[in-house]
C-alpha cells in the first residue's frame, strides 16, 4: 500500500469530519434559537389549571352539590396501535357494547374520540393496561348530588363539560367556578404533559354556597309529594315551604324530578323547575287578599255583612254563582263559606286598582327574585286601564276570586309569608347568606282578622289539613284552568297553601297538583290537604317550635 | 496475550458499548425492557470478540472461501416466507425461530472476507487491468440488488464505500474508480427514479420545514434536537424529542438524542471517539500490508472505511446533509445484529494485530 493512499483517505474523512463538526457546531448555536422556537411551537401549551367549583350546602351544613375525581377516557382513532383485537377488550372493559370498533374505524382520519366520559378511578385503574395501546385518562371533576332528585330542581345541574345548566348552579354560577390558573408545560409527542416550564397563575377555587333549603324537610316533603303523585296518576305537582321568619325557601319540589347523577335518565321536561316557572290562574287561595283590600280599603269592618241571596249575581252577561243560597253573611265566614257571590259583590265596591295594588304588594306580577333561575313575574293588570265600565268590573270581579291574573306557586307561598308575617313583606330566597329586611305592607289589624278565617277546624271543608297538637291556617282552592275558547271541563288544578302554628308561623307551605282529572277532584283536595297535614307534623318537631 | 491487544482499540470498544447502553436506556425513556435487550446483546458481543479473536487469520482466510456463497443465501433467505421478518415495511430479519438477525450487517462481513481473500489471491490481475475487476464489482452488485429489495439502502451504500475504499487502499488505479462510481451512481439514479419513497426521502432533507408533519418530520424533529442542546446539551436523560416526537430515537436518530443531552460537544465527541477506533483499524490494516499480507489489510481497511464512513453518514443524516438512509450508529445505537457484527469485526482486527506482533503474518 502506497503511503499517500493511507495518507488521502485519513485526509478525506477528517475533512468530512470537520463539515458535520462544523454542521454540528452550527445546529448548536447559530440556529438553536430558531430550531427550539420550532420544537416548542409544538411541545409547548398554556394549560388552564381547573378551579375546583364550590360545593354547595343546605342551612344545616349538609352537603348538597361535592366533586368528585373521574376521567375522561379517550383515544387517537388515527393510532395504529388500536388494533381490533385490543378495540374489543377495551370495548369489554368499559361496557360499551359492540359498536365501538365500527365507531373507531368511522373516525380512523380523527385524531380525538371519547370513549366513555366521567369514568370512575376504580375503573380507570383496570384500564391502565390500554395506556400502551394510546388510550388517554383526562382527569377531571364530575358534580355529585348526594340527595339526588329530592333537591334536583333547586340546585341543579351541569352539563357533562361542566357547564352550569340548571338551578342555583346556573344562577350562582360566577361564585362557584371560581377562575382557572394557568400554567405553561411541555408535552411529549403525544400530547402528555411532561414538566411545568414556567411560573403558574393558581386558580381561585370556587366559594361555597349555603342554601336556605332544609334536607330533612326536602327528604320528607319528597316522601308525600311522591305518594300523592302515584296515588292518584298526577302528572305535575309541586310543594314549596318558606320560612316566614327569614323567607329563606326550605323546601322545594317539583314531580316529576330527575336524578342529576344519573345522565342516561335525563329528560328535558323534567329539568323545569315548575314551582317558580309555570303560572296558573290560581282561583280562591286568593280571596284572603281580597278581603285584606276590602279593610284596609276602610269600605268594610270585620263585622260588616255581605248579603249573597239568591246564590247568583250577573255581571254583564257572566253569572256568578255559589254552591248553595249563603244568605246573609258576616265578614268573619267570608272564607269558610268559599262564596264567589259576596267575593264579587266586595270587588264590586272597592275602587278600581285597589286589588291590583294589594296583589302587588304580595308580589304577585313581579319576578320574586329568590335566586333561582327562569322565575317569571307572572301577570297581574290594572283593572283600571280598561277601556269600558263592565270591562274594568269584570275584570276586578274575577281578580277577586283569583281570576284574571297568573301566578307562579312561589308567587303564591311568597304572600302567604306576608300574612304569616302580621302584614309584613319579607324577599324570599334560596341563598343563607341574605338577611331578611321585610316592608310593612298591610295593617296587622287586617291581616289578624283574615288569619282568623283561615283557621282549619273540624268544620273547615279543607279539615283534612288538621296537624294533631297544631292549630294550623290554610286554604284549598279547586280552579279551573284556561283553555282555548274558555276553561277545560276535563280538569282542574287542586292548590292548597296554609302556614303553621298560627301563634307564630314557622312555616309556609305551597302545594299545587296540576290538571287533575275531575272525576278524581274530590279524592286529591283531600289527599292535597292531607299532604300538608303529614309535612306539617314531621316538619314542625324539626323546626323546633314549642308553640302548639 | 491480552497484553500485547491493541488496548487503546478495546478500551475504546468497551467505552462505546457502555456508552450506547445508557443512550439506549436513555432514548427509549428508561424503558427496562430495552437495557435488558441491550445488556444480553452485549454479553454476546463480548463473547463473539472473545471466541472471533482466536481464530487464526490463515483459517479464517480459508474459510472464507464460502463468504459469498453465504452472503448470496442470507440475502436471498428473507424472501422465504416464514423466515423472513418485515418491520415497518422492511424485511431485512431473518428468523430462524431461536435467533432473529438483521441480515445486512452479516452480508457486509461476508462480503469484506469475499473481497479480501480475492484480493489476496488476484492482487495483480486486480490492480493492472479491467478484467480482474469484474468479480468482485458483480458480487458486490449482486448483493446490492439483494439488499435493495429488502429494502436496506443504508447497508448497501455503506458496504460499497467500504469496498471501495479497500479497493483504493490495495492500489486500484483511478480508471478504475470511475468505473466502480459510475456504477453505484447507476444504481442511486436507477433506484431514485424506480421507487418514489426514495424519491421522497431526497426531496424533503433539503428542506424538511416544508413539510414538517409528514415527509419532513422525523429530519425535523432531529434538527430540533441538535437545536435543544446547544453545546453542551441538557443533561442525560432529559431529552425532551424522544417522548414521541423523534421516530427511530434509539436506533437511526440516536444521535439526535446524545446531541440533545450532551450538545453539539458531546455528540462530536462521539464522533471522534468512533472516528478514532475507525483510525486504529486502519493502521492496522497499514501495517499488514506493509507486512505483504493482502487478505489482513484488506479486511481491516474495509472494517475501518465501513467504521468511518457509518458513523459520518449516520451523523450527516440526522444534521440534513444526506437523505434519510436508515442506519444505527456501530456500537450504540440499538441492536443486536450490529453490536455483534461491529465486534467480531473489531476481533478481526485484534487478531489481525496480535498477528503481526506475534511475527506470524
Amino acid at each position: 500500500m502506497r503511503v499517500w493512499r493511507y495518507n488521502f483517505i485519513l485526509v478525506l474523512f477528517g475533512l468530512l469530519c470537520l463539515v458535520v463538526a462544523a454542521r454540528l457546531l452550527m445546529l448548536g448555536t447559530l440556529e438553536s434559537v430558531d430550531l427550539q422556537s420550532r420544537g416548542d411551537d409544538r411541545a409547548l401549551r398554556a394549560v388552564e389549571i381547573p378551579a375546583q367549583r364550590g360545593r354547595v350546602y343546605d342551612r344545616a351544613g349538609e352537603v348538597l352539590a361535592d366533586n368528585l375525581d373521574v376521567y375522561d377516557v379517550w383515544v387517537d382513532p388515527s393510532d395504529g396501535r388500536l388494533s381490533e383485537e385490543v378495540v374489543e377488550r377495551l370495548s369489554d372493559s368499559l361496557d360499551l357494547g359492540t359498536d365501538l370498533p365500527s365507531r373507531i374505524a368511522r373516525n380512523r382520519v380523527k385524531r380525538f374520540l371519547y370513549l366513555k366520559r366521567q369514568v370512575e378511578p376504580k375503573v380507570v385503574a383496570r384500564l391502565r393496561e390500554f395506556e400502551r395501546y394510546g388510550v388517554q385518562f383526562s382527569p377531571i371533576q364530575k358534580r355529585f348530588y348526594p340527595l339526588g332528585e329530592a333537591t334536583s330542581h333547586v340546585v341543579g345541574i351541569l352539563n357533562i363539560d361542566g357547564v352550569a345548566q340548571e338551578g342555583v348552579e346556573l344562577a350562582y354560577d360566577a361564585r362557584l367556578r371560581g377562575t382557572p390558573g394557568r400554567m405553561q408545560v411541555q408535552r411529549d409527542g403525544k400530547g402528555r404533559m411532561v414538566r411545568q416550564v414556567s411560573a403558574s397563575t393558581p386558580a381561585q377555587q370556587g366559594n361555597s354556597l349555603h342554601l336556605t333549603l332544609d334536607s330533612r324537610l326536602q327528604l320528607l316533603a319528597l316522601r308525600e309529594l311522591k305518594a300523592l303523585t302515584e296515588r292518584f296518576d298526577i302528572a305535575v305537582a309541586s310543594l314549596i315551604a318558606i320560612d316566614p321568619t327569614s323567607g329563606g325557601v326550605r323546601v322545594m319540589l317539583n314531580q316529576p324530578s330527575y336524578d342529576p347523577n344519573d345522565r342516561s335518565e335525563l329528560k328535558v321536561l323534567s329539568l323545569r323547575n315548575r314551582a317558580v316557572t309555570d303560572v296558573y290562574e290560581p282561583g280562591l287561595v286568593l280571596a284572603p287578599f281580597t278581603l285584606i283590600a276590602a279593610l284596609e280599603s276602610g269600605k268594610f269592618q270585620p263585622d260588616s255583612t255581605i248579603d249573597t241571596t239568591p246564590g247568583l249575581i250577573k255581571i254583564g252577561r257572566y253569572e256568578i254563582t255559589d254552591s248553595v243560597n249563603h244568605g246573609v253573611l258576616s265578614f268573619d265566614q267570608l272564607l269558610q263559606s268559599h262564596s264567589n257571590v259576596a267575593l264579587t259583590k266586595i270587588a264590586q265596591v272597592l275602587p278600581l286598582s285597589a286589588l291590583h295594588n294589594t296583589l302587588r304588594k304580595v308580589g304577585i306580577g313581579v319576578v320574586p327574585e329568590s335566586g333561582l333561575p327562569g322565575e317569571v313575574p307572572g301577570m297581574v293588570d290594572d283593572p283600571g286601564t280598561n277601556p269600558t265600565d263592565s270591562e274594568r268590573i269584570l275584570e276586578q270581579t274575577g281578580m277577586a276570586r283569583g281570576y284574571g291574573l297568573n301566578a307562579t306557586l312561589l308567587h303564591l307561598t311568597a304572600a302567604y309569608t306576608v300574612l304569616a308575617k302580621g302584614g309584613v313583606r319579607i324577599p324570599v330566597t334560596t341563598d343563607n347568606g341574605m338577611p331578611p329586611q321585610g316592608e310593612r305592607v298591610f295593617s296587622a289589624p287586617s291581616v289578624k282578622a283574615v288569619l282568623a278565617q283561615l283557621e282549619i277546624t273540624e268544620s273547615s271543608r279543607w279539615k283534612a289539613a288538621r296537624v294533631p297538637g297544631y292549630r294550623v291556617a290554610g286554604l284549598g282552592s279547586v280552579s279551573d284552568i284556561a283553555v282555548s275558547g274558555g276553561y277545560s271541563k276535563e280538569d282542574r288544578n287542586v292548590f292548597f297553601l296554609g302556614l303553621a302554628p298560627i301563634a307564630e308561623p314557622k312555616l309556609v307551605v305551597g302545594l299545587i297538583a296540576n290538571r287533575v282529572p275531575v272525576a278524581n277532584l274530590a279524592g286529591v283536595a283531600e289527599a292535597v290537604g292531607a299532604v300538608f297535614a303529614q309535612f306539617m307534623n314531621g316538619a314542625l318537631p324539626l323546626m323546633g317550635t314549642g308553640v302548639r | 496475550m491480552y497484553w500485547y491487544f491493541d488496548r487503546p482499540l478495546v478500551l475504546t470498544w468497551i467505552l462505546l458499548l457502555s456508552a450506547g447502553l445508557a443512550m439506549v436506556y436513555s432514548a427509549t425513556n428508561f424503558d427496562g425492557y430495552y437495557l435488558m435487550r441491550q445488556l444480553v446483546f452485549i454479553a454476546v458481543a463480548i463473547t463473539a470478540f472473545a471466541i472471533t479473536v482466536c481464530i487464526d487469520l490463515k483459517r479464517l482466510e480459508q474459510m472464507s472461501v464460502f463468504a459469498i456463497f453465504a452472503a448470496i443465501a442470507l440475502g436471498s433467505l428473507v424472501f422465504v416466507p416464514g423466515l423472513g421478518r418485515t418491520v415497518n415495511g422492511a424485511t431485512r430479519w431473518l428468523d430462524l425461530r431461536f435467533i432473529t438477525f438483521h441480515t445486512g450487517e452479516v452480508i457486509k462481513l461476508l462480503m469484506f472476507l469475499f473481497l479480501a481473500r480475492y484480493v489476496s489471491q488476484h492482487r495483480e490481475t486486480l490492480t493492472g487491468s479491467l478484467r480482474g475487476l469484474w468479480i468482485p464489482i458483480l458480487a458486490l452488485l449482486f448483493l446490492s440488488t439483494l439488499l435493495w429489495e429488502q429494502p436496506d439502502t443504508g447497508t448497501t451504500w455503506t458496504m460499497s464505500l467500504a469496498v471501495l475504499g479497500a479497493l483504493y487502499l490495495v492500489g486500484l488505479r483511478p480508471p478504475f474508480f470511475i468505473v466502480y462510481l459510475a456504477a453505484l451512481l447507476m444504481i442511486l439514479v436507477a433506484t431514485a427514479v424506480l421507487s418514489p419513497y426514495r424519491l421522497g426521502r431526497l426531496s424533503s432533507f433539503l428542506d424538511p420545514w416544508d413539510d414538517v408533519l409528514i415527509s419532513g418530520y422525523q429530519l425535523a424533529q432531529s434538527l430540533i434536537a441538535f437545536g435543544r442542546g446547544e453545546l453542551f446539551g441538557l443533561g442525560y436523560g432529559a431529552s425532551l424529542q424522544k417522548l414521541d416526537y423523534l421516530p427511530d430515537a434509539h436506533n437511526n436518530f440516536i444521535i439526535a438524542i446524545v446531541a440533545e443531552e450532551f450538545g453539539a460537544v458531546g455528540a462530536i465527541a462521539l464522533m471522534l471517539m468512533l472516528l478514532y477506533l475507525a483510525h486504529r483499524v486502519l493502521r492496522i490494516g497499514a501495517r499488514a500490508f506493509e507486512a505483504r499480507n493482502m487478505f489482513a489489510g484488506t479486511l481491516a481497511a474495509s472494517i475501518a472505511i465501513l467504521l468511518a464512513a457509518t458513523t459520518l453518514l449516520h451523523i450527516a443524516v440526522a444534521i440534513g446533509l444526506l437523505p434519510t438512509l436508515g442506519f444505527g450508529l456501530p456500537l450504540i445505537s440499538h441492536g443486536g445484529t450490529g453490536l455483534v457484527v461491529y465486534s467480531v469485526m473489531l476481533a478481526m482486527a485484534t487478531r489481525i494485530d496480535l498477528e503481526r506482533k506475534a511475527g506470524t503474518l
